[in-house]
């Protein structure tokens, strides 16, 4: 029973209080917490970039190397969701509406603004493409993925239970791994928590802004309230339906208004122009990769640049890793490594390549052949220059509207995957945890949203969506280490083992 | 998935089926020049807007290309004027204006073309001079240039000069000009007879009815008035035959009649021309305000902000400010917006820049002076005079009551800031408004014996307090010397010269400050604003490549005072200390305690397995 779990009591026990916090005084908080964050990230600038480039070349050994054929399951079991449903939910999962603010805004404002050389020139345009993609590609599927795969080898591949401490307890045997693992387990509750209730809250504005901007409802706290309550009982709805039916749909939903409005933006705006943008990217970003990948710009002082940028992602990824990790190895049972991985991290950075050279590529076209005016107007209101942009549009209204829609199923599918990681990590691993355990979840995010919501502070809401990183990427390292550790067994005879020794295929 | 997949692709297709059905097509056509594009859009948008459908002709840069195009029918409408179709028709337009009018409606009737009702607005030639010189030579109307005393400077363009019944050579008969200077500028220079004009390098210029800048520099008419003038209204028309064939076209062009007036068409050719907003979109925009099309897209982009004090909006330096930061920001609408606080209207993001006077960076309430937190000085584009107004019957030396702007107000800070000064005692009288026609109100009633306003040399509303006569500049400087000027080093002292205010205005000495440009400073966030669900509502800084092109384009001004905390673009790199050799200590430790959880993870990684290890 759920309230007999130690990592459900434990976390409960340090979320509340600082939830509680958060409300009362919503400045100490932010202090304090963004000082911790502050310190973590610019005193170890280079962990953070090594951490996660690291993560980008093992998903590659993985993928290419000796252990790609192993199936993550049993050698006869076969995928439970087809290939186009699996891309759709992990995508609509990983990805947020940032996908679609920052679309627009990110390549126009590396163009007006590129490190350490001139803005506004072709040279910037290209550099702007590159350094948008470092930040929404490889690195960021290769986060996910790594958290992916840990949970799902031990999950699935050797029938332990689907839990973060799994991997640590095989490295770290006895009472050491046992106490390591049960901080673990508590810290990805804790940060899955506030990385949610953190996401909603901003994402809640976000509609909030996005219903002023094209509709003109005031933004108030009323319509925050609403548009607070429409959220939890769509999640709460999808959530009581399972996997196999809330999540699937809505995610398929997402991922063909998206592909829906980022096909507009081609075939009504500049088509030639984003298709060479596209094709133009797909080589420059592979092939400064490995240089950008490492770059923290310490001889141009532009330290800050990286933090502000580059860093800020990487630590975003890894904060949404617990939940979006264990999500999308709760969907990818059945999988060998290698096809992981191509799902996982391949096709989505490709994907997001031509994203941003849809929504990039168009919003150049306007900068540099058309009327302009975005790019100063990305660095007052991200949100605007989305509306804006699609203002250059025909049937401008629409695509806004649609866009509004769709930033609504991204939040509900992201607190719904949410909402079943949580119950899944305190039922002890269970794979389909009871209905009664989520709603428990879904309160509790709804409860701890709105008290951030109505704390108005957007600083609070980030810090702690943020936070919930640091510690999780020592745990995430510990777990690297028990899957290598596994990974090479692989094929020995073990005692113990029940599965086929002999390695897949 | 499938399913919806395929009715997206259906919507698509339907999407593209839609804009290939077929019609004919109404031709549109225009002349090559801003105004002719407006009212071609402007006609299409009221046709489209009715389901004909029309097709948009490149618009014809040969003298008369439209008309002859209309008469032989390769377009169907094309927007034009009276006076110009009086030419075409081999008549001069100095006559009546119906009988123009109806002479044209004739004329064009037999060459199978009927001419709709005007639109509203007149095109005609016009004088225009600034204020200050028709009041410093006491003239209203052009008939008075010829008593002007010095050589009058005037500016015409190319086109004017060449007219020839009406044209130069007809205006300097008939006012008696021929003492004159004339400046002639070709059509593209055009634009630039107005910036010699506010300069004061010309006195003069014959320009259009709807030119903006007559608008934006608040320029004086000088005639001869719309009546006594030809006939330009400006007049669709269209191919006889066609409105015969298709007569809710002539219902459709109708709408527009009388709905656009003079100073509507300057307001939409200053979006076009000055702001490079596309004429089809001006003209949608006008038209849905006039409720004569459905709604239009949205603004797009949303207008930048520039605050400042009421009284400053059409001044010199407002429209400087403005008109670099047009450039700077390209493809945005600059809108002013007028703020009591315009500092405070930055830091709260009801604007994005404001034109503020130095006082306006510090708060009024601290002593010694402290600047605002918050924000950062872009530009110097002027300077800003202390106006200490008195009525001339007061008795001289100091008054106790001075009245100011609002609480808030750049004029209530100076106020407030200097009271520490002044010799003597004094109580402040904050107004509902800071120009000068309210603070004059104040002296008259009788709430304070002197008030003071902050403006730019010569704003209007002082002159026009000043000419009235009732009201005398007072000298207020004396206060700065000494600990003061220390202290308020924003300050300096100025003198106001004889005759700036009219001749009966002496010279007077007074503080002045620079006027600046200030926007949003960074702030030190640890945390970008991007990410995959994030939102930020954070006021961020203008970046710095728009800071340099704003300078750029506001021409040679002063620096900013380093004491009004310059944006970093601008300020001097100061030569730093040589840094400690380990700055951050924090970070060794923190960065040496990953080292070690790092070499003991990779010990795990490489160690043998134990016997009891699964």
């Amino acid at each position: 029973m759920i309230w007999r779990n130690p990592v459900f009591l434990i976390s409960l026990g340090i979320c509340l209080p600082i939830g509680i916090w958060g409300v009362l005084a919503p400045g100490s908080m932010t202090t304090a917490v963004v000082g911790f964050t502050g310190f973590a990230m610019s005193g170890a600038t280079w962990y953070w970039m090594l951490l996660c480039t690291g993560f980008v070349a093992l998903s590659a050994f993985l993928a290419l190397g000796p252990y790609g054929r192993i199936r993550l399951g049993a050698d006869h079991e076969r995928p439970e969701f087809s290939t186009a449903s699996w891309i759709a939910m992990l995508f609509a999962g990983g990805m947020g509406s940032g996908l679609l603010f920052w679309g627009v805004a990110e390549p126009i404002s590396h163009f007006a603004n590129p490190p350490a050389q001139a803005g506004g020139t072709p040279q910037a345009a290209r550099e702007a493409m590159i350094i948008t993609n470092l930040h929404w590609g490889f690195h960021a599927w290769s986060i996910y993925g790594v958290c992916a795969l840990v949970i799902a080898y031990f999950g699935f591949r050797k029938g332990q239970k689907t839990m973060i401490s799994t991997p640590i307890r095989a490295v770290l045997p006895g009472r050491t791994g046992r106490h390591v693992g049960t901080l673990a387990d508590i810290l990805g509750v804790v940060a899955v928590v506030f990385g949610l209730a953190g996401s909603l809250s901003m994402g809640a504005l976000q509609v909030r802004s996005g219903l002023d901007a094209v509709f003109y409802i005031p933004p108030n706290e009323i319509t925050s309230a609403a548009i607070l309550t429409a959220l939890f009982v769509c999640y709460m709805v999808s959530a009581s339906t399972g996997v196999d039916k809330g999540i699937r749909i809505l995610s398929n939903l997402n991922v063909v208004i998206a592909i829906g409005i980022m096909l507009f933006v081609i075939v009504f705006g500049p088509t030639l122009f984003i298709l060479q943008t596209f094709v133009d990217t797909l080589g420059s970003y592979p092939a400064n990769l490995l240089e950008r990948a490492f770059r923290l710009y310490p001889f141009e002082g532009l330290e800050d640049w990286s933090v502000s940028w580059t860093l800020t992602y990487l630590i975003w990824w890894l904060a949404w890793g617990p939940f979006v990790g264990i999500f999308i190895a709760r969907i990818s049972r059945g999988r060998t490594i290698r096809e992981f991985c191509a799902g996982v991290i391949l096709v989505p950075t490709v994907f997001s390549i031509l994203w941003f050279s849809a929504f990039g590529g168009a919003a150049f076209y306007i900068e540099l052949f058309g009327p302009g005016g975005l790019a100063e107007l990305v660095s007052s209101d991200v949100s605007d220059a989305l509306f804006a942009f699609f203002g250059f549009f025909f049937a401008g209204d629409l695509l806004s509207i649609l866009a509004i829609a769709l930033v609504f199923i991204f939040l509900v599918t992201s607190a719904d995957s949410g909402t079943f990681v949580l119950s899944m990590m305190t039922s002890d691993g269970n794979l389909n945890p009871s209905t009664g355990v989520k709603f428990i979840w879904g309160i509790l995010i709804a409860a701890i949203t709105a008290s951030t919501l109505f704390s108005e502070s957007i600083d609070v809401a980030r810090a702690m969506a943020a936070v919930g990183a640091i510690p999780f990427s020592a745990i995430l390292i510990l777990q690297i280490i028990g899957l290598l550790r596994a990974l090479r067994t692989e094929g020995r005879p073990t005692p113990g083992a029940t599965l086929s020794p002999e390695p897949a295929e | 998935m499938k399913r919806l997949t395929a009715s997206l692709l259906a919507a698509t297709i339907a999407l593209f089926a839609l804009s290939g059905c077929m019609e004919d097509e109404v031709r549109v056509g225009s002349k090559n020049f801003t105004e002719s594009r407006i009212v071609a859009e402007m006609l299409r948008a009221l046709l489209e807007d009715r389901g004909i459908r029309t097709v948009r002709v490149p618009a014809f840069t040969e003298q008369g290309a439209a008309f002859a195009s209309l008469r032989v029918g390769t377009i169907d409408v094309y927007p034009d004027y009276v006076g110009t179709l009086l030419g075409r028709l081999g008549m001069t337009a100095d006559m009546d204006r119906a009988e123009a009018r109806a002479l044209v409606e004739v004329g064009l009737a037999e060459l199978g073309i009927v001419a709709l009702a005007p639109i509203g607005f007149d095109d005609g030639y016009v004088a225009v001079t600034t204020r200050n010189f028709a009041r410093d030579e006491n003239i209203s109307r052009i008939e008075d240039l010829a008593d002007v005393s010095r050589p009058l400077r005037v500016g015409v363009s190319q086109g004017f000069a060449r007219r020839p019944q009406n044209g130069l050579e007809a205006a300097i008969d008939r006012y008696g000009l021929q003492g004159a200077e004339i400046t002639v500028a070709s059509a593209s220079g055009r634009a630039a007879l107005y910036d010699d004009l506010v300069e004061g390098k010309i006195d003069v210029v014959v320009g259009f009815r709807t030119d903006p800048q007559i608008r934006d520099y608040k320029l004086l008419l000088l005639g001869p008035s719309e009546r006594e003038a030809p006939n330009y209204d400006a007049i669709p028309l269209i191919r006889a035959e066609l409105l015969a064939a298709r007569p809710e076209i002539g219902e459709a062009l109708d709408d527009l009649a009388g709905r656009i007036d003079t100073e509507a068409m300057r307001q939409l050719l200053a979006r076009v021309d000055l702001d490079g907003v596309p004429p089809r979109t001006v003209a949608r925009d006008a038209l849905s305000e006039l409720g004569l099309i459905a709604r239009p897209t949205r603004r797009t982009p949303p207008p930048l902000g520039v605050a400042m004090e009421a009284a400053e909006i059409g001044d010199v330096p407002a429209i400087r400010t403005m008109r670099a930061a047009r450039l700077a920001a390209p493809g945005r609408d600059i809108d002013p917006v007028a703020e009591i606080d315009p500092v405070a209207a930055v830091l709260s993001g009801a604007a994005r820049i404001a034109l503020v006077p130095a006082v306006a960076l510090f708060d009024p309430d601290v002593q010694p002076p402290t600047l605002k937190p918050g924000i950062v000085s872009l530009a110097a584009p002027s300077s800003s005079f202390a106006h200490m107004l008195a009525l001339v019957d007061a008795p001289p030396g100091p008054g106790a009551r001075i009245a100011t702007g609002p609480v808030g107000s750049p004029s209530y800070g100076l106020a407030r800031l200097a009271a520490r000064w002044l010799p003597e005692d004094i109580e402040l009288v904050p107004l509902d408004r800071t120009d000068a026609a309210t603070a004059v109100e104040a002296l008259v009633d009788g709430r304070a014996d002197r008030a003071l306003v902050l403006a730019s040399l010569g704003r209007s509303d002082i002159d026009e307090v000043m000419a009235t006569g009732q009201i005398r500049l007072e000298d207020w400087s004396g206060w700065l010397r000494g600990s003061a000027g220390l202290v308020l080093s924003f300050l300096r002292d100025a003198v106001i010269a004889d005759g700036i205010y009219g001749p009966g205005q002496a010279r007077t000495s007074t503080v002045s400050m620079q006027m600046v440009v200030v926007g949003p400073a960074p702030t030190d966030r640890v945390l970008g604003r991007a990410g995959p669900l994030t939102f930020s509502q954070d006021i961020l800084p203008i970046p710095d490549k728009v800071v340099l092109d704003f300078n750029t384009h506001l021409g040679l001004t002063a620096d900013v005072a380093p004491q009004l905390s310059p944006a970093s673009v601008l300020a001097p790199r100061p030569l730093s200390e040589s840094a400690p050799l380990n700055p951050d200590p924090g970070a060794t430790a923190l960065s040496m305690g990953i080292l070690v959880f790092l070499i003991w993870a990779a010990w795990l990684l490489v160690r043998p397995p134990r016997e009891e290890e699964p």
